[in-house]
């Protein structure tokens, strides 16, 4: 052979792996696409980045055709990982006509939602269209927490939709945004994901913008709240460890910023 | 022997990327690895791996196969391909 195979393996991430730099400015086509499929969203929450809300669809929302359009484009380009957020992904009149393309062309798809929608059938149809997994945020262990963060929604539904992917069997992540009135709960959190049968848990400080610029009066944990955050889950990830993926950034969005920016 | 469920490759010019997106780690190949992952992925199974390397880059001491069974053991190991 003219040279040995090799294997070089990237830093795992709380989000998609970078290759080492000498490797990523040569790719072909990027290796994730995360779009925002719609505004439009059941929830109001006090910290979303995209503002997202009933109502705010945006007016040049892609039609049927460009959707599609797109797909086409990142399938040809072998993009072996997409994922659909928002606003509520499910909320797009054409969400299960896209999961169902990108599947049918052998693309691995996340699904990331609020799951207030999720019914058993809904579940049912994420699994036999084969999608890789379904991210669900549930910022709290309790109703009070949850319901005074995610304006409109309801812990309870929240759960329901967890479980029926469960039930169904669909692989389910959970993402939790920390703030000063909930930041308390994060271990409790963590068991309830594992209990309710996920299989990661993401979290990281909660990002300065979006809605979250103007509450953040109300949001943000002070510096010693993050710290014991943070040990919590480091305690959290070894109680887990094999059985449970615990994955945290502790840097907030400026300093990962800057860290990427100077080494990446 | 096949790709993993979760493991997904694309030819690059510098040889090919393995991005197994349950773990979402990511792994460059060489040309010589992406030929094998590629095979792989074509459902050709560790002994006509070896011969279609020893065809293609025609060596004959033996070197070919230590490689291609070191380097599906450590595709294995990592979870990227299964039986």
């Amino acid at each position: 052979m003219t040279a040995a195979a090799e294997l070089i393996e990237s830093a795992p991430t709380s989000a998609v792996s970078h290759l080492p730099s000498a490797r990523s400015s040569e790719l072909s086509a990027p290796l994730y696409i995360a779009w925002q499929v719609t505004n439009e969203c059941n929830l109001a929450c006090l910290h979303c980045i995209e503002e997202s809300g009933p109502g705010k669809a945006f007016h040049d929302e892609l039609n049927a055709t460009q959707v599609f359009g797109f797909l086409e484009q990142v399938m040809d380009r072998e993009i072996p990982y997409l994922s659909f957020s928002g606003g509520e992904p499910t909320l797009h009149p054409l969400f299960f006509e896209m999961v169902e393309y990108v599947c049918g062309r052998n693309a691995q798809l996340k699904i990331e939602t609020n799951g207030h929608g999720m019914s058993v059938a809904k579940a049912d149809r994420l699994k036999s269209l084969g999608v890789k997994a379904v991210q669900i945020s549930l910022d709290g262990a309790s109703r009070e927490t949850f319901n005074r963060m995610r304006v409109r929604g309801d812990f309870d539904l929240a759960i329901e939709g967890i479980k029926n992917l469960h039930a169904a069997g669909v692989p389910i992540e959970i993402n939790y945004s920390p703030t000063l009135f909930n930041v308390h709960e994060i271990g409790l959190a963590v068991d309830l994901a594992y209990e309710l049968g996920a299989y990661s848990f993401y979290t990281g400080r909660t990002m300065y913008t979006g809605n979250a610029v103007k509450t953040w009066h109300r949001l943000a944990p002070a510096e010693e709240q993050y710290e014991a955050y943070f040990d919590v889950l480091r305690a959290k990830t070894e109680e887990y460890r094999g059985r449970m993926r615990v994955y945290f950034h502790e840097m907030g969005l400026l300093e990962e910023l800057r860290f990427r920016l100077q080494h990446c | 022997m096949k790709l993993a469920k979760y493991a997904k490759f694309r030819q690059e010019k510098f040889g090919g990327v393995l991005f197994e997106t349950r773990s979402e780690r990511v792994y460059a190949l060489n040309a010589t690895g992406a030929a094998i992952v590629r095979e792989i992925g074509a459902g050709c199974d560790e002994l006509a791996l070896v011969d279609r390397m020893n065809d293609r880059f025609r060596d004959s001491g033996g070197s070919i196969e230590r490689e291609v069974i070191a380097f599906t053991a450590n595709l294995r190991q990592q979870g990227l391909i299964e039986e």
